[in-house]
This record gives structure tokens, C-alpha cells and sequence, in this order.
């Protein structure tokens, strides 16, 4: 490895520190929920290092970590300072006693979850990031970011090199956190920058055990546990550093923080879903579409409600969208100031195929739209029925549930997740029916990826919907409220 | 008393949910199964390269053949901006020919690896126009003919790549 212990501690150290003061800053703290905590400190920090790193880039300061680490830890300790009147929401209190066996197969679910990832981590460090996506895209724009030094001219250069950055327009996270771990050694390194994106797959298990155990007795909650740790692209994510992981981390979260909200009423829930939720417009562009699904699963009741009561639960929408708009209209902006656009519109690169196998140019007619909703369909059902580690049956389950129990799936508690859901769905839907790329070239490398951003989530409905079902499967934990600041230290 | 319909539908529901159960189950253990055979079947050296093994030999094991491509590139093309590629672009052979060529520009940039398609049907084909340009050239077997230029300069060679050097104006 090129990185010493102390370095590799910093890489990861730093972010968690951070996304921990951030997380107080809102009213979080470990007692909360101490099986999340730490994903959703990864998530907060990474998110903070991200717009740090732009910060300092667009300033041109010095990108060492000698000067980055101590900025962001002092940044972590001026935070940590704010939030010492902030009250922390004080955890759920258990209210059911379930037996020691199942206890005991839940922790030992999670361990040899994590640890099975941490294995494919090691694993994964035996080779070079240099091929694939992970290559092409995303330490492709990290090398050019390390290398200009700033958003400067050089950055602009290296973007506009022949094939060297596919995707140039990709949100910028998953390169910047690859920049940090270069920071660490003073040079473009291979191996070690894998290592802050591929935390995102304990993250997830972390995440996904806390919400799983939250609504279910352990024993269900370790099974479905097990299920998302082991879908096909939770593992492949260890190997390679896409950002498509971050996608799925960032639906789970988002609609977690949402459902415990609705059980709930804590408003702390909705300050963490409000920051969390940039992580999917700072990882890939797919994520906007996962925002804009929730926004209207989430702001359409409201929009139906009538009165005064109506209009003020839709301004609380829109005031909490704020760091979501903001995210959104720089990353727009960065793109428009590069020159850079999506790919479904601009013109091939070098080394790709032939222009005679794209369908580009020909504009979006309802003709060619319709003559791709077969092939379209058969992928998607392909998805859904064969290859069940692909999805693990999630997929499949979420419709048939949906489709025969929709009184259920459509009422007052989950509605928003299922209409959600759904939209992303439907949003991907007319993503493939409007791709200027050959639709069975464009299915094939990416319908698996958009299938896989949703399953996390989707496991969480399915749990839900089961264990409303049967209530004797419920994991009977109560809200204690908010406890104040002075008591939670 | 409960409505027979309503009986009937909160009896579906709790079959769905039973079944939807019995799926994540079914599918939890096949996924550790598969986990557990993936991982514990690989030697315990693969476990631990990653501390074992020196970046260098990672990377050197990652281009194969390539790495004497690479070796000679950086001692003879060091701080170069731009690399023209010449190669085919047959599209039999475009995605092995795309995958070594990001292995190589992984480890090579801030050198940029440009395209410089051949086609032997044609005279010349693709962007861009090498007539006056010289600087230098990796050649993966294209068959282009280099002759025409003046001064041009084999640097290193292999069985399957040729590293040149053009002279500028000629061509």
C-alpha cells in the first residue's frame, strides 16, 4: 500500500469525525440509534468533505492533507461547539424483550455481513483501479482534479481530453472523496482510493440493520439484512468504485428518515433527510430523478390538502429542500461552466463503438418510443424473475405486493414510499424510452445499476409491508422523544 | 363479528406477507451460501496482497504484457502531453482494444491517449489530420505505414505495439 496507517486513518477518520459534529449539529447523536449512527456519519462527512473539497479547490489552496485534515477536523470542532445547546433525540425504547437466540442471530447476521464486505474490500485491494467504469469515469475526473490542482484552466483541459473522463457531467463526489485519499499521498495513487467509496457498503448494512431492526424482531430483520448484503451489486460494489452504491445508500436513507419521521413526528428525522438526501445529487445523475420522485410522492398530498394547514406543510417541504436546491443549482451551474452536458446528448468519444450502432439524432418521436417499450419491459422483467441474486426477489416481491395488496401499499403510513418508489420506476422508464443510444446496448450496461439503486429501499417496504401484516414479526420499539442538550451532553 | 370479505382479504394479506417472508428467507440463505463459497474457497494470500504486495507489482500484474508498453512509454515519453493511438477500428476487436487502452492511459496521465483510428480501405481515416503533426505515436498493430514520414523513429517495440516518433512537417 502506499499509504501508512496514520494516513489511512486520517482518509477515514476525518470524514466520520466531521459527519458526526454535522450530525449533533441536527440533533443527532451515537445514543440515537447507535447501529446508524456511523453510517449516517459516513454519509454527513463525506457530503462535508465533498463541498470542502470544492470549496478549497475553486479557492486553489494547497491540496495536502497536512493543510486539508486539519481544516476539516478544526471545521468538525467549531460544529461540535454550535451544537452544544442543540437537544439530541433520545433513542426508542425497546418494548417488546425478545429471546436471547434471536438477539444473538441478529449481531451475528450484521458481523458476518460486514465482515464479508471487509473481506471483498481486502480483496478488491489486490488490484489497480484501472479498467471499467470505475476507471473511466470516476478516477479518470480524479486524476484530472489532482493533477490541475483547481477548478482552474488545467481542470478545464483535462475534461476536455479525448476519452480520457467518460461522463464528464457526473456529479462530482465519488471523484472528490478519490481527490482525498490522493491528498494522503501527495500522489495519484491506485488502490487506496477505492477505499472511501466502497465504506459506503458497511454504511449501507448499518443503515439497512438499523431500519430493519426498528421495524422488525431481529430474526426478520437479520434475514433481510442478509438479502441486501448479498444482492449481486452490493458486492460488486466492493470490487469496483461506482457510484451507483451511493445512489442506493441515499434512496435507503432517504426514505428510512422519511418512514421514521411518520411514525415518529420528530422534526430531527427531517433536518437529517433534508442534508442526507444530497448524496444523491452529488453522486450521479440518476439521483436527481430519486429526489424529484420523492418530492412529488412527498409534496402531491399536500398539494391535495385543503386549507391553511395544507400551505404550511408545503413551505415546511420546500423550506427543507433548501441544501437540496442548492446542491442541485451548483451542479448544474459547474457543468454549464465546463462545458460539459449529459451523455445522452453529446456526441461519442474515442474508442467507443461505431456511430453506425447509435440511434443518435434521430430526436424523441412517439414512434420510436413505442418500439421500444417491448424491449424495455422484457429487460425489466428479466430483471425481475431470473437472476435472483440480481435482486434477491425484492424487486419482484415490492410489485407483486403493490399490484395485490395495493390497500395496503397505497395507505396512510406508506403511501409516499410507495408512490415513490414507483415514480423512480416509471422515471427510469422514460429515461429508456427517450435515450438517443441504442436501447438494447443502453439496457444492458445499465438497467441492472438503476435496478440495484432502488432494492435497498425496496427490502425496507417489503419489511414493512410484512411485518404490518403480521404484527407478531414487528420489532415493538417505542419513541422516548426528545431528550434535552444539557442531559445528553 | 368480522365481515367475511374483510376476513378474506386480511387472510391474503397475511398469506402474501408469509410468502414474501419465505422469499427474503429462501434467498437470505442462498446469498450466504454463495458468500460464504465465493470467499472462504480463495487462498488466503489473495485475502491479504493488498499488504503484502507493493503498488508497483499490483500494477505490473494488472497490464500483463502491457507493462513493457507502459515502461517504454515512460522512458521515452515522459511529460508528453498527448499520445496518438493508431489502431483499427474493427468492432470485433474495439472492446478488448478500449479496455487496454484505459489500463495504460489509468497510469499514464497527465499523457493523454488520442485516438488516431486507421482504416486500410481508406488512405487515412479519423481525427486528427497527422500530416503536419509530429510528437509521438503507439501503434497496436494498426498496419499504418510510416514510411512516408520523414525521420520517424522507432523507439521500442513488442509483438503487438510499436512506440514511434514522428518528425513534425513530415508526412
Amino acid at each position: 500500500m502506499t499509504l501508512g496507517l496514520l494516513e489511512l486513518l486520517s482518509v477515514v477518520g476525518v470524514p466520520l469525525l466531521l459527519g458526526a459534529a454535522l450530525l449533533r449539529l441536527q440533533g443527532i447523536a451515537p445514543r440515537t440509534d447507535r447501529l446508524a449512527f456511523l453510517g449516517w456519519a459516513w454519509i454527513q462527512g463525506t457530503l462535508g468533505l465533498g463541498l470542502g473539497l470544492s470549496v478549497w479547490l475553486w479557492l486553489g489552496a494547497p491540496l495536502r492533507a497536512a493543510w486539508l485534515a486539519p481544516a476539516f477536523l478544526a471545521l468538525a470542532a467549531a460544529l461540535l461547539a454550535c451544537a452544544r445547546r442543540v437537544p439530541v433525540l433520545a433513542p426508542r425504547a425497546e418494548g417488546r424483550a425478545f429471546p436471547r437466540w434471536e438477539r444473538l442471530f441478529f449481531a451475528l447476521a450484521l458481523t458476518a455481513t460486514l465482515a464479508a464486505l471487509a473481506d471483498r474490500i481486502l480483496l478488491a485491494s489486490g488490484h489497480a483501479v484501472a479498467a471499467s467504469d470505475e476507471a473511466l469515469i470516476y478516477a479518470s475526473k480524479a486524476k484530472v482534479i489532482f493533477h490541475a490542482g483547481d477548478f482552474g484552466a488545467e481542470f478545464r483541459r483535462g475534461l476536455a481530453l479525448p476519452g480520457f473522463v467518460a461522463h464528464p457531467d457526473y456529479p462530482p463526489l465519488n471523484p472528490l472523496l478519490q481527490v482525498w485519499v490522493h491528498a494522503h499521498a501527495g500522489q495519484v495513487v491506485h488502490v487506496e482510493n477505492r477505499l472511501p467509496i466502497q465504506l459506503f457498503g458497511p454504511a449501507l448494512l448499518l443503515i439497512a440493520a438499523a431500519a430493519l431492526r426498528r421495524r422488525a424482531r431481529p430474526g426478520v430483520a437479520a434475514l433481510f439484512l442478509v438479502c441486501i448484503a448479498t444482492l449481486n451489486f452490493t458486492e460488486m460494489s466492493m470490487r469496483k468504485a461506482y457510484a451507483d452504491l451511493l445512489v442506493a445508500v441515499g434512496a435507503l436513507v432517504l426514505w428510512d428518515l422519511w418512514q421514521r419521521q411518520r411514525e415518529d413526528g420528530e422534526r430531527a428525522w427531517l433536518r437529517v433527510l433534508a442534508t442526507s438526501a444530497c448524496l444523491l445529487v452529488w453522486s450521479k445523475n440518476e439521483g436527481l430523478l430519486h429526489v424529484l420522485a420523492f418530492g412529488a410522492a412527498a409534496g402531491l398530498p399536500l398539494l391535495l390538502k385543503r386549507g391553511s394547514e395544507g400551505r404550511a406543510a408545503l413551505r415546511t417541504l420546500a423550506a427543507w429542500s433548501v441544501p437540496l436546491l442548492v446542491s442541485i443549482l451548483y451542479l448544474a451551474w459547474f457543468n454549464a461552466h465546463f462545458g460539459v452536458g449529459n451523455d445522452l446528448v453529446a456526441s461519442w468519444t474515442s474508442f467507443e463503438a461505431p456511430p453506425e450502432l447509435e440511434a443518435r439524432g434521430q430526436g424523441l418521436t412517439l414512434e420510436r418510443a413505442s418500439q421500444r417499450v417491448a424491449p424495455i419491459l422484457a429487460s425489466f422483467a428479466r430483471q425481475v424473475f431470473r437472476d435472483p441474486e440480481r435482486s434477491q426477489g425484492l424487486l419482484f416481491l415490492f410489485l407483486l405486493l403493490v399490484l395485490l395488496d395495493p390497500l395496503h401499499a397505497f395507505g396512510r403510513d406508506r403511501a409516499t414510499f410507495t408512490l415513490g418508489l414507483l415514480l423512480v420506476q416509471l422515471g427510469y422508464l422514460a429515461v429508456y424510452l427517450g435515450t438517443g443510444w441504442e436501447i438494447e446496448r443502453h439496457l444492458a450496461t445499465s438497467l441492472h445499476r438503476l435496478v440495484f439503486h432502488l432494492l435497498p429501499a425496496q427490502g425496507l417496504w417489503v419489511c414493512l409491508h410484512v411485518v404490518e401484516a403480521l404484527p407478531r414479526l414487528a420489532g415493538g420499539t417505542r419513541c422516548a422523544g426528545v431528550a434535552s442538550g444539557d442531559a445528553a451532553g | 363479528m368480522v365481515h367475511p370479505a374483510r376476513s378474506r382479504a386480511e387472510s391474503l394479506r397475511a398469506g402474501l406477507a408469509w410468502l414474501a417472508l419465505g422469499i427474503v428467507a429462501w434467498r437470505a440463505g442462498a446469498g450466504a451460501r454463495q458468500a460464504w463459497g465465493e470467499l472462504a474457497g480463495r487462498p488466503a494470500r489473495e485475502h491479504v496482497r493488498v499488504f503484502t504486495t507493493r503498488p508497483e507489482v499490483l500494477v505490473a500484474r494488472q497490464l500483463g504484457s502491457d507493462l513493457q508498453v507502459l515502461l517504454a512509454l515512460r522512458r521515452h515519453a515522459a511529460g508528453v502531453e498527448e499520445l496518438r493511438v493508431s489502431f483499427v477500428p474493427r468492432p470485433d476487436t474495439l472492446r478488448a482494444l478500449k479496455r487496454r487502452t484505459v489500463k495504460l492511459a489509468s497510469f499514464l496521465y497527465p499523457t493523454a491517449l488520442v485516438a488516431w483510428p486507421f482504416d486500410p480501405r481508406a488512405r487515412e481515416s479519423g481525427p486528427p489530420p497527422p500530416a503536419a503533426r509530429g510528437g509521438f505515436v503507439l501503434d497496436l498493430a494498426s498496419g499504418r505505414d510510416y514510411s512516408a514520414w520523414k525521420g520517424c523513429e522507432v523507439l521500442a517495440e513488442g509483438a503487438d505495439w510499436k512506440l514511434l516518433r514522428l518528425a513534425p512537417g513530415s508526412g
